[in-house]
């Protein structure tokens, strides 16, 4: 009785709580196309499918809708709209893609995913990323203590290190103390590699990490001899600022910035060296070529990178997976032999030994010069085509390992699209149908629901009035998820997809039907009451549990294999038939006892619609 | 518990009948009868539907099988009037977008897509904008489903349907597993079938109608399943009963259940049917919900009258369900299929009560073993059948 009242005031402090933080939170369901519109991005092919033939065009286009597809459906389940549709380009027909997705509060993530078209290609680090705030703050420093040769003058930067702007011999040096920022608007983020949300690289080994400070920092050279075959040895044309007006700063092109941050505990430090202002800095598109050592960034950090040691068609494939309890990883299937797993093997073995071409023993994966993540190597040589990419204990976080996963996967679309966004392809959408469709549905689905709710009420007396509540709670915590997952997957609600809740609803009754009537007929073969509740459930509650289930078991491989549509509506016939049986246990159960239990409710047994006929007192 | 409050125990004056009998699941319906009615029935809607998909085939929507897309520009018209221009020439469920500002696309799957009907649109568009209709483009579109999506949603299906079979074999018995997933087919083509029948438009929407189906039958055939089972367990080997007249028992009690699970599920998607599709003119509602609609009947019923007698038929089969019923009906008094539901109640509530009373002698502080005393003079004091239900003359075979 104790544990019941818990239970009851349990799961309505829950469900309350969790109603109110989502409305604090600002989660609502979002409506899908046909409902609210969205975003709309037309691919139309660039140059290159002129020289196709028609057929080619069509076939390649559709491969790229497949595609993009399959992009769109694994960072959620926003139900996209993907049409090709044949296009007058310059003159000529053929045929594009029109990707559609309901909401329109992340356009350019929309922009992302459907418009990158670029190769993919794994480099190795040649220095730990430097966080571009302190690059930032590096070349402000340097460029002040350029102008000022006694010295540093105080930009620091977060964390525990130290500072070297060196200029044509002119040291300058900063010391920062541990936590005490200087500036305040330089955080200090990346120094400590603490921050994991911040970095999109991953299995990533920042400054700050024992493993990184034993690293011996390659050695550069301004005049180091650029020899064909031999990585190892960087362009220095890369890091100094072609373009940098040296008049205009008063800077020696050759200058640059070196960087020195302090390992943890002690341990030796590492060297970073850049010069001149971000954009001059990064390679150029002409110069991004595979045999080339390349400056890149990921908006978050810089990176130098040594030549593409191989390039996505060394992959059959990739996939995330769950490792346990929160934690992700990533499983890439490589091609066997010389063209795929091979490849990987041969820089496994530098990037394992930390030799020369890999001298941080990170490879880093790079689409249209943004790195897009970095993982080490936990042993030098892998006999399976099937590789798993993983970070620390725990893993990845959901998200990341499937956006990974995703590119690793489908690196390339398999022909080139002019950029949507560059060439004003971009443009919001209305809903498909009219508005009058939406309210039709939640108008008759809530007459339905009311009159649902009466016959309950007029059958069961009480326990309708029970049902009712019981319904009140699955619903709000259905409420809830659906708009947990709006915000958080871009789950949205198809007209289809609200009629089908409304559906859900009604079925979600039968819960509280098999346990009444089982009780019925408890009481009908002579119980009390209170015997009865307490019998009746546990039976009840069994085949009500094996029946959603099955149900949930059907939901979950839907949801594993299929896409599209079809994968959100198992994940809302998973969740409805789980919040069922949470609402039948943690509140019917308990509720039904209490009716059952007050003072008089044994005399007024025909309240409870289950015993009244062909009975005497 | 005190002792003043223990309640008279009470009694039933006499046998309930009528709707009285069916609130109390005491009707003495005799299922084993109406199964073979209701299997030709199932046969001839099963038969229909077949014919119906080979026959005329579905009709595909645009998500499926592509159409056209005309992209108008104007400034003096919106969705609405467009979606008005295109009723008349039944496109009435034409998805119509605004693209940016003032540019609307027009997608929709033409009959018989030669160019006159592709310029009857076009015509239509043009006055309802107000442009030339020179000005409209009108381009071909592939469809949007997928061959992927429906690759993936038919793999799932064959493991869905391999591993509830297993989940179902394991937790009840493979002759159930058999019975379920017959009745899930039966339900699933009966369904849409009557989309080949009407040739309603098939969109990605019906689709999900279609899975929500599969999902309810199921779950209603394992919940009448789980009755059975628990009469099965219930009643001994030297029972009077057959197993068809056990599973009848069955259904009987679990008819009001059904009765009412049903009223519940479908009177929202009859509300959205009537309200929505029909009065507030929503016509992508209306066949969403004529499918879910007969899915929902034919999954209620599916569960009463065709699972269950599969898994009575197989049952029979048995060794010792065939001695039984040779025993039954070689014993004067014996009771095949369903004659007297009241007689096998007795003989479970006897069945239970000395259970319990085996079980309360050994907790003999409880309150429990008055109350079940009271119980036993109660049920003992029940009169005899009225015999409401005739009957009906002995059969050498039920079967």
């Amino acid at each position: 009785m104790k544990t019941g009242q818990r239970s009851l005031i349990g799961i309505v402090v829950i469900t309350a709580g969790l109603l109110l933080w989502t409305i604090l939170a600002g989660n609502t369901p979002l409506l899908g196309l046909d409902l609210r519109g969205g975003v709309e991005v037309v691919l139309q092919p660039a140059d290159d499918p002129f020289n196709l033939t028609q057929a080619d065009n069509a076939d390649n286009v559709e491969r790229a809708a497949e595609i993009i597809r399959r992009r769109v459906d694994a960072i959620g389940v926003a139900e996209p709209d993907i049409t090709v549709q044949e296009m007058n380009v310059a003159g000529q027909d053929v045929f594009g893609i029109i990707a559609q997705m309901p909401g329109i509060e992340d356009q350019q993530r929309a922009i992302e995913l459907v418009g990158q078209t670029a190769e993919l290609r794994f480099r190795p680090q040649i220095y730990p990323p430097i966080p571009i705030s302190q690059f930032e703050a590096a070349r402000a420093l340097y460029l002040d203590g350029y102008g000022d040769s006694s010295g540093s003058s105080g930009t620091a930067i977060g964390g525990e290190g130290t500072i070297v702007v060196e200029s044509d011999g002119a040291t300058v040096t900063g010391t920062v103390d541990d936590g005490d920022v200087g500036e305040g608007d330089v955080g200090d983020e990346g120094v400590d590699g603490d921050d994991g949300e911040d970095e999109s690289g991953f299995g990533l080994l920042t400054p700050g990490d024992e493993s990184a400070s034993a690293l011996q920092p390659a050695t550069l050279q301004d005049d180091a001899v650029t020899t064909e075959g031999d990585p190892a040895t960087i362009d220095l044309s890369d890091f100094v600022a072609p373009q940098e007006p040296a008049a205009a700063t008063g800077q020696n092109p050759n200058s640059r910035v070196l960087f020195r941050v302090a390992g943890v505990n002690g341990g030796p430090g590492t060297d970073e060296m850049f010069g001149g202002s971000l954009d001059t800095v990064l390679t150029t598109a002409e110069g991004d070529l595979e045999d080339r050592s390349v400056i890149l960034t990921d908006d978050q950090n810089v990176y130098l990178l040594g030549p593409t040691e191989f390039t996505g068609a060394a992959l059959d494939g990739a996939e995330a997976e769950t490792s346990g309890p929160g934690g992700w990883t990533i499983a890439v299937d490589f091609k066997d032999g010389a063209e795929g797993i091979d490849l990987l093997n041969a820089t496994a073995l530098s990037c394992y030994g930390v030799l020369e071409t890999c001298p941080v023993g990170q490879l880093a994966t790079v689409i249209d010069r943004n790195v897009d993540s970095s993982f080490g190597f936990s042993s030098p040589v892998f006999q399976s085509d099937i590789v798993q990419i993983s970070r620390g204990s725990f893993g990845f976080p959901e998200e990341e390992a499937k956006d990974t996963a995703l590119v690793l996967d489908f690196g390339a679309l398999p022909i080139e699209f002019q950029d949507p966004a560059a060439a004003g392809l971009v443009s919001s959408v209305s809903s498909t149908l009219g508005n009058n469709s939406l309210n039709a549905g939640l108008i008759a689905g809530a007459i339905g629901v009311l009159l649902v709710a009466l016959y309950m009420i007029w059958y069961y007396r009480l326990l309708g009035v029970a049902a009712i509540l019981s319904l009140l709670i699955s619903a709000s915590l259905l409420y809830v998820v659906v708009s947990y997952l709006s915000s958080s997957r871009g789950l949205a609600l198809t007209l289809a997809g609200i009629v089908g809740l409304i559906v859900s609803i009604g079925v979600s009754l039968d819960s509280n039907v098999v346990y009444f009537e089982h009780l019925k007929e408890q009481i009908s073969n002579g119980r009390t009451l209170r015997t009865a509740t307490d019998k009746a459930f546990p039976i009840a509650f069994r085949t009500v549990f094996y029946a959603n289930l099955a149900t949930l078991i059907g939901a979950i491989i839907l949801y594993l294999v299929t896409v599209g549509s079809v994968k959100g509506f198992a994940l809302m016939l998973g969740i409805a038939s789980v919040l069922d049986l949470i609402a039948t246990y943690f509140f019917m159960r308990p509720f039904v006892h209490w009716l059952a239990h007050r003072e008089n409710a044994e005399d007024n047994i025909g309240s409870f619609g289950v015993g009244l006929a062909g009975r005497k007192a | 518990m005190s002792d003043s409050t223990l309640p008279a125990a009470r009694e039933y004056t006499d046998e309930p009948t009528g709707l009285k009998a069916l609130f109390l699941g005491l009707t003495n319906i005799n299922f084993v009868k109406l199964w073979k009615k209701a299997a030709l029935v199932s046969l001839f809607l099963v038969l229909i539907s077949l014919g119906a998909l080979i026959f005329r085939g579905l009709n595909l929507g645009i998500e499926f099988e592509g159409g056209q897309s005309w992209q108008v520009a104007s400034s003096t018209v919106d969705a609405d009037g467009l979606r008005d221009a295109l009723s008349p020439i039944g496109l009435s469920d034409a998805r119509i977008q605004e693209v940016g500002n003032d540019v609307f696309r027009v997608r929709a799957e033409v009959e018989d897509a030669d160019l006159n009907n592709i310029d009857q649109v076009s015509q239509a568009i043009a006055v309802a904008a107000g442009v030339s209709v020179n000005d409209i483009n009108v381009n071909s579109i592939g469809g949007s489903w997928g061959d992927e999506i429906t690759g993936k949603a038919r793999n799932a299906l064959i493991i869905f349907f391999v591993v509830l079979f297993v989940y179902i074999a394991v937790r009840l018995e493979w002759k159930m597993a058999v019975g379920a997933m017959i009745a899930v087919v039966h339900d699933i083509l009966i369904t849409v079938g009557i989309y080949a029948l009407f040739q309603f438009e098939v969109t990605a929407a019906t689709v999900i109608a279609f899975l929500t189906i599969l999902g309810y039958s199921l779950y209603d055939t394992l919940v009448v399943f789980d009755k059975v089972k628990e009469n099965e367990s219930r009643i001994s080997t030297s029972s009077k009963f057959t197993y068809s007249g056990m599973v009848s028992y069955s259904l009987n009690q679990v008819l009001m259940r059904s009765i009412n699970t049903t009223i519940t599920s479908v009177l929202p998607v009859l509300c959205v049917l009537l309200i929505g599709g029909s009065i507030l003119g929503a016509v992508s509602l209306r066949e969403f919900a004529i499918a879910l609609l007969v899915g929902l009947l034919v999954g209620t019923y599916s569960s009463l009258f065709v699972a269950t007698p599969i898994v009575a038929w197989l049952k029979e089969r048995e060794e010792a369900n065939i001695a039984r019923r040779q025993r039954i009906e070689g014993v004067d008094g014996g009771v095949d299929g369903a004659d007297s539901t009241s007689a096998i109640r007795d003989q479970l509530a006897a069945a239970d009560r000395t259970r319990e009373i085996k079980a309360q002698a050994k907790v003999t502080e409880t309150a429990g073993p008055r109350g079940v005393s009271q119980q036993s003079t109660a049920v003992a004091e029940r009169p005899t059948p009225s015999g409401e239900i005739p009957a009906r003359p002995r059969k050498k075979k039920s079967r």
